[in-house]
């Protein structure tokens, strides 16, 4: 099971959404971090055949994106997306599950089981338009799993959910990682941290990183410090550094940064986390 | 064999319990819809408000038929029912252009059947049955009206193709969402110019109606051919720019 990304690109007029991306994912959980404007949304919309590349392909075990066949292992949640308002959540379910081919017999036995495993059960005959938002996004969830895809693709499947909601989800994605391909973008970084097998960074629509979290963790392995200074030195260090947290306290200010050699007296090296990497290379400051 | 040996066998072997059924069944593929399947589908799916409205245009034309009385102004009658048709053509626009209305075009793009198919299938159920309420109409006007039947199918059908072939040009070449209110005026304008157009007309000759209904007519079939020939090429290949 291989899904290959080659060299593929997106350009809208001048803007280079996504340059020469190439990728091949195989069975796990895989986290696409990057801040907005990355380009995470069009490559995923790319990964889904509801956008043509400029350049490049993307097959799966030889089908084109393009196919039917492709989509009938797909399931997709969009970043952003509506509902049919005279809609309840069954129903949305029975459509989206005649528009992935499954026969009414089946859809209706697989939406009810779906929606116990997003806990809207009792929901079920409630229209979608008196939802919260973090109720459409586990509608949008299951209806992502409806035809039981081998290729799993999630823009931002977290936003709008609580946390218990949260760590629900990221236990079923990972009950499901052994037999398909999950891809999921989100900017809650915790969420990539525990379930994601392999992380991809984007950046200015190019893929600057992947690898596992120690891998990816590696490049400011060692190089993170914390620090309590005065203002004047804090200010000082943030002009030269990195900066991953700043903090008033008391008369003092505490500093997280990123540097090769040790800052300033008292500083102190501590163990990097996935966010600090995402703030090294995302912070405006950097 | 006798009741009682085959009762006896039953009992001397215990059936293995099943291993892996649920997995099995998990990930078993049914076979999934044909495409005549999910066009019969997709008709449970058309809203009932849209059955209903434009059952009632058409329980208001025989309304208006049958308590009408000829006027003194050539075709007066069939100008008005000619001027209903606008709405029929309103609700066939707003049942195709649903997906985008309700932003579920990325989500039904990703499917099985993508945004084309399902595209295609809102157009032949919807197009089935104006086509039905078209000829209806038509049949019953005839029994009412003196004008003949090729002149009432003229008249019916100049303002729906032009309302369409208006619309579809609107929702091709959007550029904000919001193009159905667009559609909207678009109806009322032409009802409205259906509706004044004989007292306009009458100073003129009593046959430059049919003339103006037939300039409508081939206006409003070519612009609906290209425009949905148009829409259906950009859903198809082009795909869509969400940027």
């Amino acid at each position: 099971m291989e899904l290959c990304i080659d060299r593929v690109s997106k350009i809208y007029g001048n803007k280079i959404a996504c340059d020469r991306i190439s990728l091949s994912l195989h069975k796990g959980v895989y986290g696409l971090l990057g801040a907005n404007g990355a380009g995470k949304t069009t490559l995923m919309r790319m990964m889904c055949g509801v956008l043509c590349p400029t350049s490049g392909t993307i097959t799966f075990d030889g089908i084109d994106v393009g196919k039917e066949e492709y989509r009938d292992l797909l399931g997709y949640l969009p970043q952003n997306f509506g509902y049919y308002p005279e809609f309840c959540a069954m129903d949305f379910l029975l459509y989206m599950a005649a528009l992935k081919g499954i026969p009414k017999v089946h859809a209706k036995e697989k939406a009810s089981e779906l929606l116990e495993l997003v806990s809207l059960k009792n929901e079920a005959k409630k229209k979608i338009r008196t939802f919260s938002g973090g109720m459409k996004q586990r509608l949008g969830i299951a209806q992502a799993m409806l035809n039981n895809p081998k290729i799993l693709i999630l823009d931002e499947p977290t936003a709008g959910l609580d946390p218990k909601e949260r760590i629900r989800f990221r236990n079923l994605i990972s009950s499901m990682s052994a037999e398909k391909i999950i891809l999921l973008s989100t900017h809650i970084v915790s969420d990539v941290e525990y379930i994601a097998d392999k992380i991809l960074l984007m950046k200015a629509g190019q893929m600057i990183h992947q690898g596992t979290l120690d891998e990816i963790l590696s490049v400011i392995k060692e190089k993170v410090w914390e620090c309590r200074v005065e203002k004047n030195k804090a200010d000082e260090l943030s002009e030269k550094y990195p900066i991953l947290n700043f903090r008033n306290e008391d008369e003092d200010i505490f500093l997280r940064l990123v540097s090769e050699e040790k800052p300033c007296e008292g500083a102190n090296r501590t163990e990097a986390v996935l966010e600090d990497l995402y703030l090294y290379y995302f912070n405006e400051l950097h | 064999m006798t009741d009682k040996l085959k009762k006896e066998i039953k009992e001397a072997f215990e059936i293995d319990s099943p291993v892996g059924k649920k997995q099995f069944l998990k990930d078993f593929r049914y076979p999934k819809l044909n495409k005549t399947d999910f066009i019969l589908e997709q008709i449970f799916y058309i809203r009932k408000k849209t059955w209903l409205f434009s059952v009632l245009i058409m329980g208001f034309i025989f309304w208006f038929l049958h308590f009408y009385e000829n006027s003194s102004t050539p075709n007066m009658n069939l100008w008005i029912i000619s001027s209903l048709m606008p709405f029929l053509a309103l609700i066939f626009t707003v049942e195709l252009s649903r997906s985008s209305m309700f932003k579920m075009e990325e989500m039904e793009a990703g499917c099985l059947f993508g945004l084309s198919q399902i595209f295609l299938a809102r157009m032949l159920i919807m197009g089935i049955w104006n086509g039905i309420l078209l000829f209806i109409i038509a049949l019953t006007a005839n029994l009412y009206l003196p004008e003949g039947m090729i002149k009432i199918f003229l008249y019916l059908l100049a303002p729906y193709l032009l309302v369409n072939g208006l619309s579809f040009y609107f929702i091709n070449n959007k550029r904000e969402r919001g193009e159905i209110y667009s559609c909207a005026a678009i109806a009322v304008m032409v009802s409205i110019c259906g509706m004044i157009m004989p007292r306009f007309l009458k100073r003129y000759s009593e046959n430059i109606g049919t003339w103006v209904m037939s300039v409508v007519w081939i206006t409003g079939l070519f612009m609906v051919l290209t425009q949905l020939r148009k829409m259906h090429k950009k859903l198809e290949e082009d795909r869509w720019n969400f940027a």
